[in-house]
């Protein structure tokens, strides 16, 4: 919920990419600042979250990982709902990768339009002598659909902060420019929040004429 | 002390779930076991002619409705969940495995005599575990037609003043010496954790108090881990970030509440549950009007249903926020003068949390009934069935388990179980979150437990974790787990579904919606590596693949085009003859191949609809257009074809001409070439 009245936000990131891209070694390594190469334990990293504060906004960010695996491509809809940002992950290394990170991007664009923010992370920079994605082709793509594109490594904890704080402050601006251009519906037009004014709702269900009366007077 | 006698409660009941809405579950634990004596003894044994007003008992999940309903919709678990320990003095009413009673035992709490924590558990930490000869038959239905006796239909006013009456056995806290007592009573008695764990939802609930938000996310987090500080049990997470978590969990306020003994927060919400009683004030009876409404309301969609209620709950929290209602402003500010320097009173929260009791508790039944009603008429229930059936056959690899973790098993899944089975008693979908998110905890909990080979994933993330949750529904085999799911969804306030809960929540419906197409995948999978079948752009919706002969050469283009589910084939002949320069599009015509036969289809068919119901029976679907005059014979099938090049006109969707040209090289023919990828085919992609 992006409320922009007291400098507070709520946002809420997902990120998307194939399988085996790194998405959650990416998220890992930002909140929590490390990175599992030696296989030590499994952690948590389906949802994290993470507080920041650029130039004295508060933001609360809610990362949330989708599993990548083909087999569950249809499920995008249900996890992108409302989000404010995506991250888009591909490994250097996977030209395939990247065709899917294009297919997403296409998908966000018609379900979203331009009620999200879009950063495309080039995974795994550590590999790079077995790039099969050109930096030139990547940028060019990036900026033709607008979105921010960022080098990444997590193994050596690269590009992952400037990443997550450019997409925070793209969420912000847009916020903000939401509540200015919209200033009737107030903090926010998500249709995941019910907006309820003062008093009972009207209902359509049959009988309301006897649950109205009450509640507004 | 109290701190130590709480200490004592909590490692006993370690494999519970740490209750911090205590007071729903009383108001759970009142009515079902009301109902379950009831149950027991159906006295008002009349038939009732029409199915869809029979009154379920209010302890009744939607499980026990589909069960009852219709009895071949049932599911056992897949290992059966043996009952331990001391057996009731009913016990004769179970002894016959193919008495009713026994066949719903696994869904319903109405008819069975249910200990308030799961008997297995606590007698497996006895040592005392005796087993029943229990047939090992996973799949087998109940015998039809001796669902449990319905219980006599209560009319609305009835059913509101006997859950008026039943809140009221929820004794008021008083603060001072009788609330010490009322305290321990309730630690030595409580069958899950203290009352006082209710703090940890209203202290965390703080936390981010500047937010305006009616329920704080945080009142969700995972519980479990204040019972695993407690307990001193497998640690949740790694070390580290254990150490990190934990601090925040176990919250010194917490005990520091407990020796207090003063509830302000339990004052505030038992008065406004006493309001809601009283008719004279505009809260009680715009509250009772509602219900009544609601309840007579011939509106049949439990959605609608579901976002009324919310509405509704949202509306008249901002009522009760703005107007106060008799003392209720008097009462804050009186608990408010008390609180301590490091307490405050979430006045949204305690609304919230009074309004499930209020309003959910007296319309959960009837808003299951429309969810029942509705799922078994659009066949859900019948489909989610028939796959978990399907799935069980299948190894936790095709399920999309990866390889090198291995999906729970036994004591896990009992415990898995254990919290499904709660989250489907509670009606508070607050509740019935957290028990969800105690579920995922487990699952968690487990795979941390997991010793690991060097293959296995570092991290657990969502494409390790959602496999195994799916793996879990398959194993426990709850078909009213999209019920559950979608009450959740229209009834919970919209601030928590940006949080952890909302995200576990999709994770459950993304997990629901997998498994309902699981066959459908499965096979279309499996059909395809059959025929060497790889899968390629034509296959995705919104585009078509086109063979068109070219005469002179002899040879068939083929062409994959943009094509939208509501073209008929009369639009797709003319976007062809447009794109390709036909100059005399009136002899040509779109038809499709079956075995080398040609079909003509009609103008205003829709090759997409027809493509996608041969695809769902796993039939190849060829189209071709081509001259109508022309006599063509087909090759017999196009799996033979040993180069296949599509052309790709990506030009609908974007505006953005773009060609795209896939080399499809069959796998056989070039087993050993160097262009082959880990797919078996090599390609090129122009841009």
């Amino acid at each position: 919920m992006a409320g922009g009245g007291n400098r507070n936000f709520n946002f809420k990131a997902v990120l998307l990419g194939e399988g085996c891209v790194g998405k959650t070694s990416l998220v890992l390594r930002y909140v929590e600042n490390k990175f599992n190469d030696k296989h030590l334990t499994t952690l948590q990293a389906s949802f994290l979250t993470k507080k920041l504060n650029i130039g004295g906004k508060r933001v609360n960010l809610s990362i949330w990982d989708t599993a990548g695996q083909e087999r569950f491509h249809a499920l995008g809809p249900i996890y992108y709902r409302d989000s404010n940002g995506a991250i888009l992950v591909y490994d250097i290394t996977d030209e395939d990768s990247f065709q899917k990170v294009k297919s997403w991007v296409k998908e966000l664009k018609k379900m979203l339009g331009n009620d999200i923010c879009l950063c495309i992370a080039g995974n795994k920079i550590d590999l790079e002598k077995d790039r099969h994605v050109t930096v030139a082709e990547a940028e060019a793509y990036a900026a033709s659909v607008g979105a921010k594109h960022f080098h990444t490594s997590a193994k050596l904890s690269k590009g992952i902060e400037e990443m997550f704080l450019e997409l925070a402050k793209n969420m912000i601006e847009k916020a903000d420019s939401d509540t200015a251009t919209r200033p009737g519906t107030g903090k926010n037009n998500r249709k995941s929040v019910v907006v309820v004014d003062d008093s009972t709702p009207s209902r359509q269900a049959g009988g309301g004429g006897c649950c109205g009366g009450g509640g507004s007077s | 002390m109290k701190i130590d006698l709480w200490r004592q409660e909590t490692l006993k009941n370690s494999t519970t779930n740490p209750d911090p809405l205590h007071f729903l579950a009383a108001f759970d634990e009142n009515h079902n076991q009301a109902n379950a004596t009831l149950n027991k003894f159906p006295v008002y044994s009349k038939t009732v002619s029409d199915e869809h007003k029979v009154m379920y008992s209010e302890g009744s999940t939607a499980e026990d409705m589909i069960t009852s309903r219709n009895p071949e919709l049932t599911l056992r678990p897949m290992q059966p969940f043996q009952i331990y320990g001391p057996h009731s003095e009913y016990d004769n009413l179970n002894s016959n495995t193919n008495s009713p009673y026994v066949c719903s035992s696994m869904q319903s709490n109405g008819t069975l005599f249910h200990m308030p924590w799961e008997h297995g558990i606590a007698a497996k930490i006895m040592h005392i575990s005796k087993q029943i000869d229990s047939p090992h038959n996973p799949v087998t239905s109940p015998p039809p037609c001796q669902a449990p006796p319905p219980l006599p239909a209560i009319d609305p006013h009835d059913r509101i003043r006997a859950w008026q009456v039943s809140s009221q056995k929820y004794a008021p806290c008083v603060p001072g010496n009788d609330d010490c007592e009322s305290v321990e009573k309730r630690l030595s008695l409580a069958s899950d954790l203290s009352a006082e764990n209710l703090a940890i939802g209203i202290d965390h609930a703080q936390k981010s108090q500047s937010d305006k938000t009616i329920v704080n996310e945080k009142s969700t987090s995972h519980s479990e881990t204040v019972t695993e500080k407690n307990s001193d049990s497998i640690p949740l997470f790694a070390t580290d970030l254990h150490e990190k978590i934990v601090p925040a969990l176990a919250n010194p306020r917490l005990l520091h509440q407990l020796s207090r003994n003063r509830h302000p927060d339990r004052t505030v919400r038992e008065y406004i549950i006493g309001l809601s009683k009283n008719r004279d004030t505009t809260f009680g009876s715009t509250i009772y009007n509602f219900i009544q409404c609601t309840l007579e309301s011939h509106d049949t969609n439990p959605h609608n249903i579901t976002r009324n209620v919310r509405q509704f709950m949202t509306g008249i929290k901002n009522y009760l926020v703005k107007h106060g209602e008799g003392e209720l402003e008097d009462l804050i500010e009186r608990e408010r003068n008390q609180l301590g320097k490091d307490e405050i009173l979430n006045i949204d929260a305690i609304i919230e949390g009074a309004l499930h009791v209020c309003v959910i508790q007296p319309l959960k039944q009837h808003i299951y009934n429309l969810f029942v009603n509705e799922y078994t008429r659009n066949g859900s229930i019948r489909l989610l069935l028939a796959n978990i059936k399907y799935a069980r056959t299948k190894t936790s690899e095709e399920i999309g388990i990866q390889k090198g973790v291995a999906p729970p098993d036994g004591s896990t899944l009992d415990q898995v179980k254990h919290y499904f089975t709660k989250m489907q008693k509670s009606y508070s979908p607050l509740k019935k979150l957290e028990h969800l998110l105690s579920a995922t905890s487990t699952i968690y909990k487990y795979v941390a437990q997991q010793p690991h080979s060097s293959c296995s994933p570092p991290v657990f993330g969502a494409d390790d974790f959602l496999p195994v949750l799916i793996y879990v529904l398959i194993q426990c085999g709850i078909v009213s787990v999209e019920i559950e799911a979608d009450y959740m969804w229209g009834l919970l306030h919209p601030s928590l579904l940006n949080g952890e809960g909302g995200y576990y929540l999709t994770s459950l419906s993304s997990a629901v919606l997998v498994l309902k197409n699981f066959k459908e995948m499965q096979e279309s999978n499996a059909a395809q590596t059959q025929l060497g079948k790889l899968p390629s752009i034509s296959d995705m919706q919104g585009f078509l693949k086109i063979a068109i002969p070219d005469e002179q050469r002899d040879t068939i283009m083929w062409r994959t085009l943009p094509v939208r589910p509501s073209m008929t084939t009369r639009d797709v002949c003319s976007l062809i003859a447009h794109k390709f320069k036909f100059t005399n599009p009136q002899d040509y015509g779109l038809y499709t191949l079956d075995n080398g036969e040609e079909h003509k289809l009609m103008d205003m068919e829709c090759p997409q609809s027809l493509k996608a119901k041969r695809l769902a029976h796993n039939k190849e679907c060829i189209f071709a257009y081509k001259r109508n005059a022309a006599n063509i014979a087909w090759p017999k099938s196009n799996k033979r074809a040993l180069k296949v090049i599509e052309d790709v006109h990506l030009c609908g969707f974007d505006g953005a001409m773009r060609k795209m040209v896939l080399f499809h090289v069959w796998p056989a023919q070039l087993q050993n070439s160097q262009h082959i990828d880990s797919l078996g085919w090599s390609y090129a992609v122009y841009l």
